[in-house]
């Protein structure tokens, strides 16, 4: 009974600076998460920030296309790799980068917050970059074990 | 009432703790790693199997020791003495409960160390398989193990008796734990401790440990082990015994009045001005310490090998340990700083003024950085001069090496640097315990990245089979090693400033961590799905 009333209670709004603030700070967080490999850690961050920023200000967002089109992406090029595609591996991330932009871009225009993000549009290019470094780092470690198995 | 109380209930809230079994498995798994790795570098056929098992051996027993060493100190250092600030001390005497009650109860903490040290038996006893390594050797060194673990934990119990500061506390802990092992390694290091001499090696755990090892390490003068066991075990009952009646004694005594505040130390920043009241320490110690540690290694150097002491591995144990000194106080400070605002109410007052919440931070780190200033200068002061007296040393081309790894640890010295005050100041806000707090953050920036080395070398291992290993393998792994060091450096650095900024507030309001709830990893994933597949979010509260 009580915990149904909490839950009917309409939530407080969002502090609009600390939004702003995350946004940013979620831009810059995948600024540097684009760097493969080395901003590994930072695009965890990016992507902890985007949610949690989504759910402050009542953003409907569904990242599992995201994750599924990175693995499946990765998967391919592997494929592309253990099979000496080299051509292969860079239409694949191409298309990858490609795809995964629309996506973000359709996101972006489509969801809409309850809470006002002056910062928004920082928050998906923070995601973008993030996800441009996973991919990155993924392809990157495939060249190392490339490199690796022909030596 | 039951035998030993608080003892029972220590290991009951440490059977029931997440982290317990996750830092379980983490040890086994970086014994794994790294078995695998030297597993399949023999399979290249560049080493036989019985000396790949001894070298195993070898680097396993000598991570684990220093491992179990140092978290038995530092779990131990503080718990008396912060319940003696808490005033909860006296509370415990109102009971039936005597000072060896209180001793052995918080002997029991160190049962996170030894179920680690176990987890990682398996992956040691492995090596007996490759041969190289009998039963015998390995019986003996998890024996010294133990040991370790019981003579440090006992040692950090007596100091933690004895004190009322954390920060004095810990080190006099960690000095002792040096002070105890120093014997141990001037002779790995090649000094000859024979007759007369051998009394300093004989008591220390260091001692027994070595000769655990002895039947690989024939060239290293060693201790009777069994004598050296039942010595050093000895002594930590002695420390036992110690702390008891210091527990007794000490428990009503009022703490020793701090210093009064300086003039200079006030700033033009409040934060700062209130952070330096306290805990201001004057440089000169520490800088002293540094002169002593550097004469310290020169001497130890010259007893060693009087005719060529003045070379590059004399340099570099001088630079790698001046580093790690001024990490573990940068780490230290940067611990320390918020929890005792916070614990004297000065935080809670602070965050009723218009300050904000980066303010204060810029106030701790400012506070920080004048506190260790003049101990940095000296660092950077002596790399240089190091560098200078190296490059001399090589001759001009071949110095350029030198220079570069140099210049690749000072970058890597001054990157732990940030990042240690940041991951402090998070965790000083995170846990009760001073302790706890310093452990996680030198766990997170020190030895993540030494895990993530080992992890990779099993990951090369495994790629290629341990076969056709080239110097490509040896620069990958290093890349591996380098990329995991800035990731882990970023990625903590991130977090924490992230932590901070977002919930100053609600860290400073919380007293303490509440204790964690178990939930394994696949719960965490299929409670995902479920959210996933109803559309539904968890309400934030």
């Amino acid at each position: 009974m009580i915990a149904a009333a909490i839950d009917s209670l309409p939530q407080p709004p969002a502090d609009p600076v600390r939004v702003i603030n995350r946004s940013v700070r979620c831009f810059i967080f995948g600024l540097v998460g684009a760097v493969p490999c080395f901003g590994l850690g930072m695009v965890w961050l990016a992507f902890k920030l985007f949610r949690d920023v989504a759910a402050e200000t009542g953003e409907p967002v569904k990242l599992y296309p995201l994750y599924l089109t990175s693995v499946s992406g990765v998967w391919v090029a592997a494929a592309c790799g253990v099979n000496d595609l080299p051509v292969g591996v860079l239409a694949d991330a191409i298309v990858l980068v490609v795809l995964q932009f629309l996506f973000i871009r359709q996101q972006y225009l489509r969801n809409a917050p309850t809470e006002w993000n002056p910062a928004r549009h920082l928050m998906y290019w923070g995601l973008g970059l993030a996800n441009l470094g996973s991919i990155l780092s993924a392809l990157a470690v495939l060249l190392v074990i490339y490199v690796l198995l022909h030596t | 009432m039951n035998f030993l109380p608080i003892a029972i209930r220590e290991l009951q809230v440490t059977a029931r703790r997440a982290m317990t079994y996750y830092w379980r498995s983490l040890c086994a798994l970086n014994a794994a790693a790294i078995t695998l790795g030297f597993l399949l570098v023999g399979f290249n056929g560049g080493l036989t199997a019985s000396t790949v098992g001894g070298m195993t051996f070898q680097l396993l027993s000598g991570f684990g020791y220093w491992m179990a060493a140092g978290a038995a100190v530092i779990i131990t250092a503080d718990c008396i003495s912060e319940e003696r600030r808490e005033g909860t001390l006296g509370f415990l005497f109102l009971t039936d409960l005597n000072g060896y009650d209180i001793v052995l109860g918080k002997l029991a903490r160190i049962s996170v160390t030894v179920y680690c040290m176990v987890a990682a038996f398996p992956a040691l006893g492995f090596t007996m398989l490759l041969g190289g390594v009998s039963i015998g050797d390995f019986a003996k060194v998890a024996l010294s193990f133990l040991n370790v673990i019981f003579f440090f934990s006992a040692f950090g119990l007596l100091v933690s008796a004895c004190s009322w500061n954390v920060r004095t506390a810990l080190s006099a802990a960690l000095a002792g734990l040096l002070l105890f092992n120093a014997p141990m390694m001037a002779s790995v290091s090649g000094l000859n401790f024979s007759g007369p001499w051998m009394a300093l090696l004989l008591p220390t755990p260091g001692g027994a440990f070595l000769a655990a090892l002895g039947s690989s390490l024939i060239t290293v003068s060693t201790p009777d082990f069994l004598w050296s066991l039942a010595v050093s075990h000895a002594l930590g009952w002695l420390f036992i015994v110690a702390a008891s009646r210091m527990v007794m004694r000490n428990f009503a005594r009022e703490a020793p009045q701090s210093a009064q505040r300086s003039k200079a130390a006030l700033g033009p920043n409040p934060a700062a001005a209130l952070y330096a009241r306290t805990t201001e320490q004057k440089p000169r110690p520490l800088v002293l310490m540094m002169v002593l540690f550097v004469v310290l290694i020169v001497v130890t150097g010259m007893l060693i090998n009087p005719m060529s002491w003045y070379d590059i591995p004399t340099f570099a144990f001088i630079v790698l340990g001046l580093h790690l000194v001024m990490k573990y106080w940068t780490a230290h400070a940067a611990c320390a700083s918020l929890p005792s605002r916070r614990q004297s109410g000065e935080l809670e007052i602070l965050l009723t003024t218009p300050l904000d919440g980066d303010a204060i931070l810029l106030g701790s780190t400012t506070a920080i950085k004048r506190q260790l200033f003049w101990p940095f200068l000296f660092v950077v002061a002596t790399d240089g001069v190091l560098l200078i007296l190296g490059w001399h040393k090589l001759g001009l081309w071949a110095g350029f090496a030198f220079a570069w790894v140099m210049l690749i640890e000072f970058f890597w010295f001054v990157g732990n640097l940030y990042t240690l005050t940041w991951v402090g100041l998070f965790m000083g806000m995170k846990y009760s315990s001073h302790a706890k707090a310093l452990g996680r953050t030198l766990f997170c920036v020190l030895f993540l990245p030494w895990s993530v080395l080992a992890v990779a070398a099993a990951f090369v291992g495994i790629a290629t089979m341990g076969r056709n290993l080239s110097p490509v393998t040896g620069v990958v792994t290093a890349g591996e090693f380098l990329v995991g060091l800035v990731a882990c450096n970023l990625g903590f650095c991130g977090w924490a400033v992230s932590e901070l900024r977002d919930r100053f507030r609600l860290l400073a309001a919380s007293q303490a961590e509440p204790p964690e709830r178990l939930v394994p990893p696949w719960k965490l994933m299929l409670e995902k799905l479920r959210f996933w597949r109803w559309k539904r979010r968890p309400q934030a509260v």
